[in-house]
C-alpha cells in the first residue's frame, strides 16, 4: 500500500511540475501590424474610428455582458472587408483577437495575444475554423454553433463574444458606408 | 487446500475493496458533491443566465487575488483623483476599470483623461467611462512618462525620444517643441480618506456566477493545485463506482450460493 501511495504522489508532483512549466504569462502570437497586412495584403493605413452611439450601446453591452464597454473601436476597411482588433477578458486577463469580416461573414479569427495561464488552445486553427462563414443572426448571436474546448470554456466564450461584436460593428460600418454613398 | 487458500484470498480482497470503498467515499464525499452539483448547474448556464449575474464578496475577492496587498498610486487630474491599485483604476472613489497595468501618469485633453502605462494608453470620458485602450503597434515605443504641451498636445517620453499626438491618438509625431514647457504627470499624495476608502472597498466589479461555478467545478478557485484535487474527486467517483459494483457482485454471488 505504501508503494501505491508513493506512486500516486509522484504522479501528482510530475503533473504539477508540467503544469507550472507550461503556465506562461503573455504570449504574443502575431502583431497587429502583421495581422492587418495579411488581412488586406497591403501596408496598413490609418484605421477608422467607430463611436458606439446610443443605438449601438445596448447591443454592445448585451454581447460583452461585463465591463469594460469601450466607447470607440478602431477598424481597417477595404471594400466589403473589415478587420478588427478586439479585446475581451477570458477568465482574469484580456485576450487580444484579430477578426476579418467580409460581406457579413467571418473570414478569419486569430488570437494575437493570450495572457491567461489556461485555455490558449483557442488559438489552434481546428477551433478557429468553426467561426469561418459565421454570420450574425437577428438576435445578435452566431449563425452556427461553436464547440467549446474542455478547460478553455471561458476563453471559448470570450472568442464567441468578440466574433459577435466584430460582426455587429462590421454591420454598423457597412450601413454607414451605404448611407454615405447615397 | 487450494480452494481454501483461494477463498481466503477472495475474502481478504473483498474486505480490502469494502474498506477502501468506505475510506475513499468518506474522503471524497464533499468534493464529489461539489463536482456533481456544479456540473448540473453549469449545464444550464444559458437558461439560468449565470453569465449575467455577478457576485461581489470579500471572501471571493480574496480567493481571486483581488484583495490588495499594497497602497494605491494617486494622480491628480482636472476632474478628480485617479488612483491605481493592483490592476484596478479608480476615479475618486469609483472603480472605473480592472485588469489595468500600472499607470505612470494621467493627462487632461479636451475634456477627456488619458492614462499611460508602459505598454498601454487609455482614454476616459470625464465621467470615467472608458473610450478605448491602445497598445502594441498603436504606440511608437514603451512609455516612460506622459505629459501635456500647450494644453492641446499629448506627449509621451520613450527610450526613442519624445512623441506627440492629438485627441484622436491616430498617429504619433516626433515632438518638435520646447521640452521644458511640457507638464509631466507624476504620482502625488492623496488625502488619507481617499486612500482608506479605496483600500476598504477592494471587491472590484465582481465575479460572474458562471466563472465562480466553473472554478469550483474545476477546482481552480483554490489555485493551480485545485484541478488536481478535483481530478482526485473524479478518480474517486470512478473508484467508488467500480468498487461498489465489485462489492455488490460478491454479495449477490453469496446470496445465490445460499
Amino acid at each position: 500500500m505504501v508503494r501505491l501511495r508513493e506512486i500516486l504522489l509522484a504522479v501528482f508532483l510530475c503533473a504539477a511540475l508540467i503544469e507550472t512549466t507550461l503556465a506562461q504569462n503573455e504570449q504574443i502570437f502575431q502583431s497587429t501590424r502583421s495581422f492587418i497586412q495579411e488581412a488586406f495584403v497591403t501596408e496598413p493605413g490609418k484605421p477608422g474610428i467607430l463611436w458606439v452611439d446610443k443605438n449601438l450601446k445596448p447591443q454592445v453591452r448585451k454581447i460583452l455582458i461585463a465591463p469594460p464597454y469601450p466607447l470607440r473601436y478602431r477598424y481597417w476597411r477595404h471594400g466589403a472587408r473589415t478587420a478588427w482588433i478586439l479585446e475581451d477578458v477570458g477568465k482574469v486577463l484580456p485576450i487580444t483577437t484579430g477578426i476579418i469580416i467580409e460581406e457579413g461573414k467571418i473570414l478569419d479569427i486569430r488570437v494575437l495575444t493570450y495572457r491567461e495561464s489556461h485555455g490558449s488552445e483557442v488559438r489552434y486553427s481546428a477551433f478557429r475554423k468553426q467561426f469561418t462563414d459565421a454570420r450574425l443572426t437577428e438576435k445578435n448571436t452566431l449563425s452556427k454553433p461553436i464547440n467549446g474546448i474542455s478547460g478553455a470554456t471561458l476563453s471559448t466564450n470570450s472568442m464567441k463574444r468578440m466574433s459577435r461584436l466584430a460582426l455587429l460593428l462590421h454591420r454598423k460600418i457597412m450601413e454607414k458606408h451605404v448611407l454615405q454613398k447615397q | 487446500m487450494f480452494s481454501k487458500n483461494s477463498n481466503s484470498r477472495k475474502k481478504t480482497r473483498a474486505q480490502w475493496v469494502r474498506r477502501w470503498h468506505r475510506r475513499i467515499g468518506k474522503i471524497s464525499m464533499i468534493l464529489v458533491l461539489i463536482l456533481c452539483i456544479t456540473g448540473i448547474i453549469l449545464n444550464r448556464t444559458d437558461s439560468l443566465r449565470l453569465d449575467d449575474n455577478k457576485i461581489e464578496n470579500r471572501v471571493i475577492s480574496k480567493l481571486y487575488g483581488l484583495s490588495p496587498t499594497s497602497s494605491p498610486l494617486h494622480f491628480k487630474s482636472a476632474i478628480g483623483w485617479f488612483s491605481w491599485l493592483e490592476g484596478r483604476l479608480y476615479l475618486d472613489e469609483s472603480l472605473i476599470a480592472q485588469t489595468m497595468p500600472q499607470i505612470l501618469g494621467t493627462a487632461d485633453l479636451d475634456e477627456m483623461i488619458i492614462t499611460a502605462s508602459r505598454h498601454q494608453i487609455s482614454l476616459f470620458m470625464a465621467d470615467g467611462q472608458l473610450v478605448e485602450h491602445l497598445k502594441g503597434d498603436f504606440l511608437p515605443a514603451p512609455v516612460d512618462m506622459i505629459g501635456i504641451y500647450g494644453g492641446q498636445k499629448l506627449i509621451i517620453q520613450t527610450a526613442n525620444g519624445l512623441f506627440s499626438t492629438d485627441i484622436q491618438l491616430s498617429s504619433w509625431q516626433d515632438f518638435k517643441g520646447k521640452a521644458e514647457d511640457i507638464i509631466w504627470s507624476r504620482p502625488v499624495s492623496a488625502p488619507p480618506a481617499l486612500t482608506q476608502s479605496i483600500l476598504d472597498n477592494p471587491e472590484g466589479l465582481g465575479i460572474s456566477f458562471h466563472r465562480l461555478l466553473l472554478d469550483l467545478h474545476t477546482g481552480r478557485i483554490v489555485g493551480s493545485w485545485g484541478p488536481y484535487i478535483m481530478d482526485f474527486a473524479a478518480l474517486a467517483l470512478i473508484f467508488l463506482g467500480i468498487s461498489g459494483l465489485m462489492a455488490n457482485g460478491r454479495k449477490s454471488n453469496g446470496k445465490r450460493k445460499k
